[in-house]
This record gives structure tokens, sequence and C-alpha cells, in this order.
């Protein structure tokens, strides 16, 4: 009895700015973090998210629920291949966001311990990092000028790389 | 009040963004995709945060390099090879190395990494052959050997026998070949006679013959898995047939060489053409993603 009514249990996400999310508690199982909360009953009705954004919030339940009514790949050794293909191809368009909104998921999905999210969200940004100078690195990731590189630390990094690439 | 509000949402945004207050294993995770070329050329330069992850030891322990048929890279990622082994300060414990390994590497990698415990090489062009027997005997804990298109020598698999008493993985894999050349026992005897404890065993395009794989069969008593896939020159005439049935859990022969090989559909060392000069991707991040 018990089991027919807990695939239809709600849980309430609140983001910080006060915006309230119903969702299936199957899609908040994603969250490693809310898991842990309602395994461990600490989880009221409404989960209070005070470091995410609505908006930061809106993609990742977006993430967890196609995930969430995907096939895990451990179920079944030989799930269709076309649902990891179209899963594959839901992450390719949800990566495809700017950097700023990426670093937000990426430090929601951290605290939300949802750890597929951060492994795509790592992925794409070393891809658009990949094959950058250090400058257009700290440009491309907003990165505070007030930790480079001390001179010294330049020429040790420079001395240290003896290989040279035609 | 608005404006309090405002400011205060500013300030929060500004915080959040600030990647020095990443969690250093996420940041890791980052640099890991980010692979090993990029990490010595830029990334450690980005910040001093960086730049001292990049340092950590701990962050090496990881290695995964591979050239893309470009022999002109092959010298400079010897030396970048070197330098990130040197890094690892011994905690090196995966260490993948594609078209681009040497004996010179191979001997530099086997003085400083006696934690060891997967080594990939494929595509060594230079003659490593005979370097294995000397490497190897530093390999203490190594637990899975795994060649392509790399010789080694029955020398070295002797050494492997008497040096290395973890391993239980062994591939030593040609590419596909369409005809059957002569037979050669030599590998499978010097594998039965030294290897007693492999459990998983691959000999993609071995020239053995039924001889060989009875020798396999009789010494690798604890064998659970065998690929024996594109070796043309067995028959698998008589009672060979039950007592690979008997003993081997999953065995994979001739007959099923239409299934590619892991070099074909692993996406980490799928072909990539020329134009593609060079490379680097270091894995071992937890993350259990596709392509990852």
């Amino acid at each position: 009895m018990s089991t027919s009514s807990s695939s239809s249990k709600k849980i309430v996400l609140k983001s910080a700015d006060n915006e309230t999310f119903e969702i299936d508690e199957i899609v908040a199982l994603e969250s490693q973090a809310i898991k842990n909360m309602i395994e461990d009953e600490c989880a009221d009705n409404v989960i209070p998210l005070g470091n995410i954004d609505s908006k930061t919030l809106s993609k990742i339940i977006e993430y967890c629920k196609k995930h969430a009514e995907s096939p895990k790949k451990d179920d079944n050794a030989d799930i269709d291949e076309k649902a990891v293909e179209d899963l594959k191809s839901f992450d390719a368009e949800f990566a495809k966001v700017d950097m700023p909104l990426i670093q937000d998921i990426l430090m929601a999905a951290n605290f939300l311990n949802i750890d597929n999210l951060i492994g795509l969200m790592c992925r794409t940004i070393a891809d658009r990092i990949k094959g950058k100078t250090p400058e257009e690195i700290r440009k491309i990731l907003n990165i505070n000028k007030n930790d480079l590189l001390s001179p010294e630390q330049e020429a040790k990094a420079r001395e240290e790389n003896s290989w040279a690439f035609d | 009040m608005p404006r309090g509000r405002k400011s205060k949402q500013e300030r929060a945004d500004k915080q959040k963004r600030d990647w020095l207050k990443l969690p250093s294993d996420v940041t890791r995770n980052i640099l890991y995709k980010v692979g090993v070329i990029d990490i010595l050329e830029n990334a450690q330069k980005v910040c001093t945060a960086w730049r001292k992850i990049c340092k950590d030891p701990s962050m090496w322990r990881v290695i995964y390099m591979t050239n893309f048929w470009d022999p002109n890279a092959r010298p400079p990622l010897q030396d970048m090879c070197k330098h990130a082994v040197d890094r690892s300060q011994g905690q090196l414990v995966d260490l993948t190395i594609v078209d681009f390994g040497n004996d010179d590497l191979l001997l530099y990698v086997a003085d400083r990494a006696s934690n060891l415990r997967r080594l990939e090489a494929a595509w060594c062009y230079e003659d490593i052959y005979n370097d294995w027997s000397v490497a190897l005997k530093k390999f203490a804990v190594l637990e899975e050997l795994s060649l392509y298109e790399t010789g080694i020598s029955e020398e070295a698999i002797e050494t492997a026998g008497r040096y290395c008493p973890m391993l239980r993985t062994l591939k030593v894999n040609q590419r596909a070949i369409t005809y059957s050349g002569e037979e050669c026992e030599d590998m499978a005897i010097a594998i039965g006679k030294n290897l007693p404890e492999l459990r998983h065993l691959e000999l993609i395009g071995d020239s053995m013959s039924d001889i060989g794989l009875k020798a396999i069969l009789d010494g690798c008593r604890h064998l659970e898995s065998l690929d024996l896939r594109d070796c043309l020159n067995i028959d698998l005439k008589g009672d060979i047939v039950k007592r690979c049935s008997q003993q081997i859990k999953y065995l994979k022969v001739s007959n099923d060489s239409h299934e590619p090989y892991v070099y074909e559909v692993d996406s980490r060392i799928r072909y990539t053409p020329p134009t593609c000069s060079f490379v680097f991707v270091l894995y071992g991040c937890s993350c259990s993603e596709d392509g990852c």
C-alpha cells in the first residue's frame, strides 16, 4: 500500500528568491543530498534552498526530471540504445547555456550532490577551456585577477615546460 | 527595501560565481577532463589556486595521454609524460600511453612508479620489446597490463610471473588480421607457464593454434574470461571446446569477431584522422557518464 502511494509523493523545493517548485519525489531523489534528507526524515514538506535561485533551480529540475524518467543503466544490461542516445542528446542540449548559468548549475549540483550533473557541467567547462591560453581561460570563467601567479611562479612554470611542440 | 534586497542579491551572485570558492574536488574534476597537455601548458598558469591543485601529487595518480599519428608530437609527449610522472611523486597508479611510448619512457616510469597498478600501452612504435623484462621487475603491485600493437617478449612474461604477483589481467592484442599466418605458440605457452594467477586474458590476433590454447587452459586455472578473437589458427577441434566451456566463464573466439574491439568502440581511443595532431585526455574522474 505504501509503495503505491510513494510513487506519486510530492516534494516542494523553495528557491532563494522564494519561488516554490512542486516535483515528484522520484525526481527529487536524483539529488543525493535531498535523498539523504528524506531518508533521515529531516525533510519538511517544503525544502528551502537558500543558495539556489529560481532560474538555476528550474534548470536543475528539468535535468532531474529527464534523468529520473530515463531507464537507469545498471537496471538492465541491454537497455535500448535509443534511450541512451536520447539522454545524451538531452544532455548536450541542456549544456548549451552561458557560462554564468553553467557555473550556477555546477555550484547548485554540487550542493545538491547530483553526480551526473556535476560531471556534465565539469565536462562542458573543460570543453570550453581546452586549447585556450591562461588569459583566455580567465576571461571565459571570469576568474578573479587577485589570484594571478607571481612573476616568480610564472618563470618557474615556463622553466618546467621544457618540451617544445613544433 | 527593494534596493537593499537587490544589492544583497548582487552580492550573492558575485560570491556564487567566484571560481576560487569551488570545492577543490570539483575543480579537479574539471581539470581531469581538460587533460594533461592543457593542464601543463595552460590551466596551471590560470591562477595560484589552480596551480596548487595541478602541483598536488594526488592529481597525477591517473595519467592518460594519447597521440594521434603525429610523429613530431612523440618526443615532446615523452618529455611531458615524464614530467607528469614526476609530479605524481610515486603516487601514480594508472598510466595509459597511446602512440608515443618508447623504451626510455618505460624505464623512466619503472623507476618512479612503484605503486603502478594498471598500465596500458598502445602503438609503441619504437623498440620496446625487450625492455618490458627490465621494467616489469619494478612494478611489484601491477594488476593489469594492457598492450595493443605493442610488442612484448616471452622473457618479459616470465619476468611478470616472477615479479608481479598481483597481475590478474593481461592483454596482448593486435590489429585484426584477415588471413591466418604461420602458427606460433610461444606467447600462449609463456603465459600458461608463468602466469597461473591470471583471471582475465586477451590475446586478440595472436597466431597460436589449439596447442597454445591448451597450454593456457592447462596453466591458467583461475581464468574467468578469455578473448581470442581473430586468432585464426585456432580450430577448436576435439575436447578443447568442452574444456573451454568448463573452465572459462566468458569466452570469445574468432567466430565472434564481428564484435568490435575495445580500441574501436572506446571513445577514448577512437581513431582520429591525422588532421588532429594530438589530443590528450587525462581520465580517472569518478563520474560514470558516457564518453567521459
